[in-house]
């Protein structure tokens, strides 16, 4: 029954997700494993997809990846002016934005902190409907700005360009809240990516507003600039936790005022208040919404920072293996070796060097940090190759050692059409090929695969994505001599 | 292949009933197929609450599901 519910749910969610737009791809690299190798299992190029529907259906959600994990580049292209329009024609839009933040003195686990900046601000949009180029402007109240151009969709642009810094002020409690994080502290109208734009034209599948989830509240005539209006409301109850077992009261409500005539957006306001933790609340206002010509310079992006593009994926992005024997066995619980080394964390890393990577002059160092008789980080290091890697090993009961990641960088697992299995591998410095192995609840898979320098996805044909419990990819240079490894067990 | 089915209204009002946080859980798991502690390190929370929120969260579209 929990396997069938989860089942049901990831085809729920991935119909919702394949209806949502084409997203800005999210950077290679950015949900692989890292040298910290987390086990990740991602769906490639769709993994934007699903962060762009949480980002459809939760703003906060897709801000909170967004900011963490974007790469600011200096521009160093321009949109090639056309000379030829003198004016064109925007819809130009004016909203006042305020926000309120009071957090309680013990803030869950640490205490309340308050940036510098603003809580009231103005915000302007241009939107070039005709060529899909929309740029937002933030004003402060010392008259600073913050600017941001948006290229091929309003909320999930194809590249976009900042200038200026936000000045908007942020909450946040020192110390984390243990996931009581209440959602103004994640959601900032002026970041980077997007423009705030009530009404938008464009298509956003998925997006649901006060018509889907808001719930009529007579006796409300007027927004608050005294505007007919109506409002919608949704409210939401419930707890919370911090992963310590202390649950807080979450109550949160969302209030769309709504033109009483076309339908259009007005005003949204959130507040939220979590028991012991914060209460919080922001408005977003339409003041003003017109045509308007400008300059085409407007959108000029000449002294911007590229902070979002497209990636280029194609070339050589994408490989399909190729099934051979395998060269070790894996294990369905640890990755390597199949049985547990009875000896020791250095003996089960120094036979992984020589059986498996042909390092035989390795040496193995273990983590002089750890307890001996504990998982830990033994440092595999040939001097004679010039090669080393990192080998994570952990006890398994009395039967001995096994490791259950592998290599300095990650490895991850994606799907992608028609359910293939992918390897996603960071590409490897002089690797040309590589082997695949897969361990399974009962055998060992394998596949070798040509590698091209930007390889970042190996398509594995002939496996069940959750079949998979560890995988290991062994890189090899030209010479056939492994250059590097990495390896990780996913938990089905 | 997936069969990939209606999204019925039922279910995306669900979905989009989930908190900000038990949403983002539940696409970073059932859609990037993320484990428990890449969840948790990706929104900055421990592994418990993960846990606890995804467990919320499939409790209340188990309702619509059937």
């Amino acid at each position: 029954m929990s396997q069938e519910i989860d089942d049901r749910i990831r085809s729920v969610v991935r119909a919702i997700a394949e209806a949502s737009p084409e997203p800005p791809p999210v950077p290679a690299g950015q949900l692989t494993s890292t040298a910290t190798n987390r086990n990740v299992r991602r769906k490639g190029a769709l993994v934007s997809a699903g962060l762009a529907f949480v980002g459809v259906l939760a703003v906060v959600g897709v801000m909170l990846f967004l900011r963490g994990q974007g790469t600011e580049v200096i521009s160093t292209t321009t949109p090639p002016a056309e000379a030829t329009i003198a004016l064109i024609p925007v819809l130009h839009q004016v909203y006042e934005y305020r926000q309120s933040a009071e957090l309680s003195t013990t803030c869950g686990e640490g205490q309340a902190v308050e940036s510098e900046g603003f809580d009231t601000l103005t915000i302007e949009v241009w939107a070039d409907l005709e060529n899909r180029r929309f740029r937002q402007q933030v004003t402060y109240p010392d008259g600073s700005t913050h600017d941001v151009i948006a290229l091929g969709h309003p909320s999930l642009p194809s590249s976009s360009y900042a200038r200026g810094e936000s000045k908007l002020k942020r909450a946040t409690c020192a110390g984390g809240t243990g996931g009581n994080d209440p959602g103004f502290l994640l959601f900032n109208p002026t970041e980077n990516l997007g423009v705030l734009l009530f009404n938008s034209p464009f298509e956003e599948p998925g997006a649901m507003g006060y018509a889907e989830l808001g719930t009529l509240i007579a006796g409300v005539d007027t927004d608050s600039q005294g505007r007919p209006a109506t409002l919608y409301r949704e409210t939401i109850e419930g707890t919370t936790g911090n992963g310590s077992g202390a649950e807080h009261a979450i109550k949160q409500a969302t209030e769309w005022y709504v033109d009483q005539k076309s339908g259009d957006l007005l005003e949204v306001a959130f507040n939220q208040t979590i028991e012991g933790i914060a209460a919080v609340g922001q408005t977003t206002t339409l003041v003003t919404e017109e045509e308007v010509r400008v300059e085409n310079s407007l959108f000029d992006t000449t002294g911007y920072t590229l902070v979002w593009e497209e990636s280029d994926y194609s070339e050589g992005a994408g490989v399909e293996a190729e099934p051979v024997e395998p060269s070790t066995a894996l294990g369905p619980e640890w990755i390597w070796p199949e049985t547990p080394d009875p000896v020791g964390p250095i003996e089960v890393a120094t036979r992984f060097a020589a059986e498996v990577l042909g390092w035989t002059q390795a040496t193995a160092v273990a983590d002089p940090e750890a307890a001996a008789d504990g998982p830990q980080v033994v440092t595999i290091n040939d001097e004679s190759l010039g090669r080393s890697l990192m080998f994570f090993v952990f006890p398994i009961g009395s039967e001995g050692w096994a490791s259950n990641q592998i290599g300095n960088e990650g490895v991850g697992l994606g799907v992608g059409a028609e359910a293939s299995v992918k390897a996603i591998i960071t590409p490897v410095e002089g690797a040309i090929s590589a082997e695949i192995l897969v361990g399974t609840a009962d055998n060992t898979l394998a596949w070798r695969v040509d590698l091209a320098p930007k390889t970042t996805d190996i398509t594995l044909p002939g496996v069940a994505y959750d079949d998979i419990r560890t995988v290991l990819v062994v890189f090899s240079d030209g010479a056939g001599q492994v250059v590097s490894a990495a390896g990780g067990h996913f938990y089905p | 292949m997936f069969e990939l089915p209606e999204i019925m209204p039922e279910v995306a009002r669900a979905v989009a009933h989930l908190s900000p946080q038990q949403r983002a859980v539940v696409f970073l798991t059932y859609w990037d197929d993320l484990d428990t502690s890449a969840v948790a390190s990706l929104l900055g929370v421990s592994e418990g609450t993960v846990r606890k929120q995804l467990a919320r969260a499939r409790s209340q579209l188990r309702k619509v599901l059937g």
